[in-house]
């Protein structure tokens, strides 16, 4: 019977689902929280939350957070603005070398640090290592707002009297401002979420205590109250890069814009701002990389930790594979709903990744424990729980990447699927999945790599006996075997390569020509 | 059996009405011209005809069978209507072939059904070639052969010529709405362009503001507009003040006579007469006028005139006989007139 009628408005159910299931699943931290919080009673809270120790942990952690944000910012704007606007010698290859620090997750880095002298396993220390491994995070987004800030206004600015100074404050630096700002909240997310870089360098900040109330000291009271402070420091911080994004005023190109910006010329200040970039190389880059190597080749002598390799290889692989297909799962839906649709779930849609973008591992990790242990007991230390978590904590960069290919899919084309007589679903399997299949594919090998280089909940979550690289690395430096930590570090220091040269070319290429 | 009928349907976008108990009959075979300026709903009726929106009030009929009121939808895959969006919209991953057997049944004579189509629309020999791989006016046409293959009973060209250059879009609008009569598919073309529509329909809804303001033949809608915003819709229109009595319309150009099935009450009026029913007369006849300005256009020339130094109208005129500015002419009215009792706001 071709025809026979039935109605039916608003988003299909499996739209509506589809943002439901997500937006449980992040709920659970926070549902975490607050179930303890209660269990603790009023009292309880009054004194974990006034403790002592509390208070230390937070001055730690908001000096630590701060500190490391200024420092990067400083150090990122600087370098954006002498490798887009002046002569610096080598500015080609100084740009993209700019960047490569991120190929070397912080906790590599901190292990290589860690591993030269215990004085760097302070407060001081760790703000040098972390400004050292987050820069690029503010350098590339700066560079890419001052290729496609407009230099009519500086231009103007010098004309009515500006020197070169004030003409940078008054005219550069505003258009810079969403760039700037943008990539200052996300050091200061990383460093609120940071764990494994903390605890190799022996500071102790929110996530390192609810690591060890839970692990050491099975308190885990004290671990979700000290969740809930962490979480309360983390949304503020997410909230104001949701806004900042929303406004999609990141370093947006004019039309038109077909003049290059003038170069300063750096004249005597050549030398020692060249000098200025060798170190920033040799301590970003060539100390860790160095003690990387020297490692190696000691641990190759000593002929030790090569027998866990193929363990943690195979472990890695397995997990970030499944880790990536169970986030695309999630994601794709909520892509499409965000794309196809108005209203406020698909708003919503839109918003979760930015929500999700600041809750830290090790809360997200400690939840995903609680709730298995309380709802399904059956998958408690099971890798259901861990794969659930990196669902939760990848969302973000599963939606960003796949966004880009859903969008280029008109929504029109299934509309004619449905003309030429195919059910909804079908038209979906036919028409819309294998038009952005390609970018589902280049998302999900962007996530296995960076899942890889996901430290804590595997930590935490990984059931017994499965190891991976970043565990690895994480247990040998925690005691001290930094030769046997070496080939894990390596190995995710390749690893890194191929996300952080997609993800850096996507600044780089900002504001080109061609 | 695929008489259309669509029975005082509106529709709103959050609030905002975008049709208003509008009313169609669209008899089998047929070709119906959706014309109107955009916004004025053309497409969201479209979109009601062929499932991709719901109505809010009213309902839709696809022969005997009631497909869309208030409470009852039938979906698109249902319905068995071939919809020809404005871009085309090729399936990017599908050849040709397979964008064309898209919708028919999996088992059975597909690939002869595919090769007839593909014949059909003039497009043999290239069912192995990708959407990319073509011409826009390809592209179209396969978006019809995809369309066509089915066999629906109605099919929807939403502005399909569009993206094509003029001498190709008129050309081809032409090929395929022939096409169509000689597959006997009932046919709905949305169109703003009032010579495409005058060209190929059997019919011509004119809409604007979500209302259906006139619907009739082609050479009716033109010379017999129902209201002076159809004239304008339709083409060059010249309104004249005018006093209506006994079956005609005393204007500044002369006594008019007024359609007969277009009566209207005697008094004051406004009449409107196409640009080319006046033309330049031998001397000394008809109505006395100054040429004040000759814009020259190429295949015709357009004269501003003044007639009794008040009242300043453009004409059309070849190119070649066309006399200059500052000349002193007489002009003809040829044929009958409509006159509106409302005045038309300019």
């Amino acid at each position: 019977m071709l025809f026979g009628s039935r109605r039916r408005t608003g988003p299909s159910i499996w739209f509506v689902g589809s943002a439901v299931v997500p937006a449980a699943l992040i709920s659970l931290p926070l549902i975490y929280v607050v179930i303890r919080a209660t269990q603790a009673g009023m009292a309880g809270i009054g004194d974990e939350i006034f403790r002592h120790h509390t208070l230390m942990l937070l001055v730690n952690t908001i000096v630590l957070a701060v500190s490391v944000t200024l420092v990067a910012s400083t150090i990122g704007l600087a370098v954006a603005w002498c490798v887009e606007r002046t002569d610096i010698p080598g500015r080609r290859f100084w740009r993209v070398l700019a960047g490569v620090p991120l190929a070397v997750p912080a906790f590599v880095s901190s292990y290589a640090w860690s591993s030269i002298s215990p004085l760097l396993q302070s407060m001081p220390g760790a703000i040098l290592v972390l400004s050292l491994s987050t820069y690029p995070l503010v350098y590339l987004p700066v560079a890419a707002g001052l290729r496609g800030a407009d230099p009519g206004f500086e231009d103007v600015a010098r004309s009515l009297g500006d020197g070169p100074w004030r003409c940078f404050c008054r005219a550069v630096l505003p258009q810079l401002g969403p760039a700037l700002g943008s990539g200052a909240l996300l050091v200061l997310t990383h460093m609120l979420a940071e764990f494994g870089a903390l605890s190799m360098l022996r500071v102790q900040t929110f996530t390192t205590a609810i690591f060890e109330s839970y692990e050491v000291q099975f308190d885990s009271t004290s671990a979700a109250l000290q969740s809930a402070v962490l979480m309360a420091l983390c949304l503020p911080a997410a909230y104001g890069e949701m806004r900042l994004r929303a406004g999609k005023s990141v370093a947006r190109v004019g039309r038109g814009n077909a003049r290059r910006a003038s170069t300063a010329r750096l004249g005597g200040a050549r030398f020692w701002v060249l000098a200025g970039f060798f170190l920033l190389g040799l301590l970003s880059l060539g100390v860790p990389m160095a003690t990387l190597v020297y490692w190696l080749m000691v641990g190759h002598s000593a002929g030790q930790g090569y027998a866990d390799i193929w363990p943690a290889i195979g472990g890695s692989v397995w997990l970030s594979v499944l880790g990536a297909l169970v986030t695309s799962l999630f994601a794709i839906p909520l892509v499409l709903l965000s794309i196809r649709h108005k209203g406020k779930l698909a708003a919503f849609a839109d918003r979760l990744p930015y929500i999700i973008h600041g809750l830290p591992g090790v809360v997200v990790a400690l939840a995903m424990v609680f709730m298995s242990i309380h709802l399904v007991p059956a998958l408690y230390q099971g890798v259901t729980v861990l794969l659930l978590a990196y669902a939760i904590l990848y969302l973000p960069l599963a939606q960003s990447s796949l966004r880009a290919s859903a969008e280029l899919v008109s929504p029109q084309l299934e509309t004619i699927a449905r003309s030429l007589g195919r059910r909804p679903l079908a038209a979906f399997a036919t028409i819309t999945l294998p038009n952005i299949a390609p970018g589902i594919g280049a998302a999900m090998a962007l996530m296995v790599l960076e899942i890889v280089r996901e430290l804590t909940a595997t930590l935490m979550l990984a059931p017994t006996g499965v190891i991976t690289l970043a565990t690895e690395v994480w247990s040998h430096t925690y005691d001290a075997e930094y030769a046997a930590a070496a080939p894990f570090a390596a190995l995710l220091v390749l690893v890194s390569i191929v996300p952080v040269y997609v993800f850096t070319q996507r600044f780089l290429q900002f504001g080109e020509s061609s | 059996m695929s008489r259309i009928c669509v029975d005082r349907v509106g529709k709103d976008y959050g609030g905002v009405p975008v049709l208003h108990d509008v009313s169609l009959d669209i008899a089998d075979g047929s070709v119906l011209s959706l014309l109107g300026p955009s916004g004025c709903g053309k497409t969201t009726l479209l979109r009601l005809l062929a499932g991709f929106d719901l109505v809010d009030t009213g309902n839709i009929l696809l022969g005997e069978h009631l497909v869309a009121s208030p409470r009852a939808h039938v979906a698109p895959e249902r319905r068995g209507v071939g919809y020809v969006p404005q871009e085309g919209a090729l399936f990017p991953h599908l050849t040709v072939q397979g964008n064309v057997r898209y919708g028919l049944s999996r088992r059975g004579q597909w690939r002869a059904r595919v090769d007839e189509v593909l014949a059909l629309t003039g497009l043999s020999g290239l069912g192995q070639r990708y959407p990319h791989e073509l011409s826009g006016g390809q592209q179209q046409r396969v978006a019809l052969a995809r369309a066509l293959a089915p066999n629906p009973a109605l099919i929807l060209l939403d502005e399909p010529f569009n993206a094509l250059d003029l001498d190709l879009r008129r050309g081809m609008c032409e090929d395929v709405i022939s096409l169509l009569r000689q597959t006997g598919t009932t046919t709905v073309l949305v169109t703003h362009d009032p010579a495409e529509a005058f060209a190929v329909s059997d019919h011509i809804a004119v809409m604007n503001a979500g209302h259906v303001m006139q619907c009739a033949e082609p050479d009716i809608v033109y010379w017999r507009p129902a209201s002076a915003s159809v004239a304008r819709l339709t083409g060059s229109a010249i309104f004249l003040d005018g006093v209506v009595e006994d079956g005609h319309v005393v204007t500044k150009l002369g006594r008019l006579p007024l359609h007969p099935s277009r009566a209207l009450a005697a008094g004051n009026a406004v009449s409107m007469l196409r640009p080319e029913q006046i033309t330049l007369g031998p001397s000394g006849q008809g109505v006395p006028a100054r040429i004040v300005k000759r814009t020259f256009r190429g295949d015709h020339v357009v004269l501003d005139v003044l007639i009794a130094d008040t009242l300043e109208l453009s004409l059309r005129t070849t190119s070649w006989s066309a006399p200059a500015s500052g000349a002193d002419v007489f002009l003809t009215v040829h044929g009958a007139c409509v006159a509106f009792a409302e005045v038309p706001d300019a």
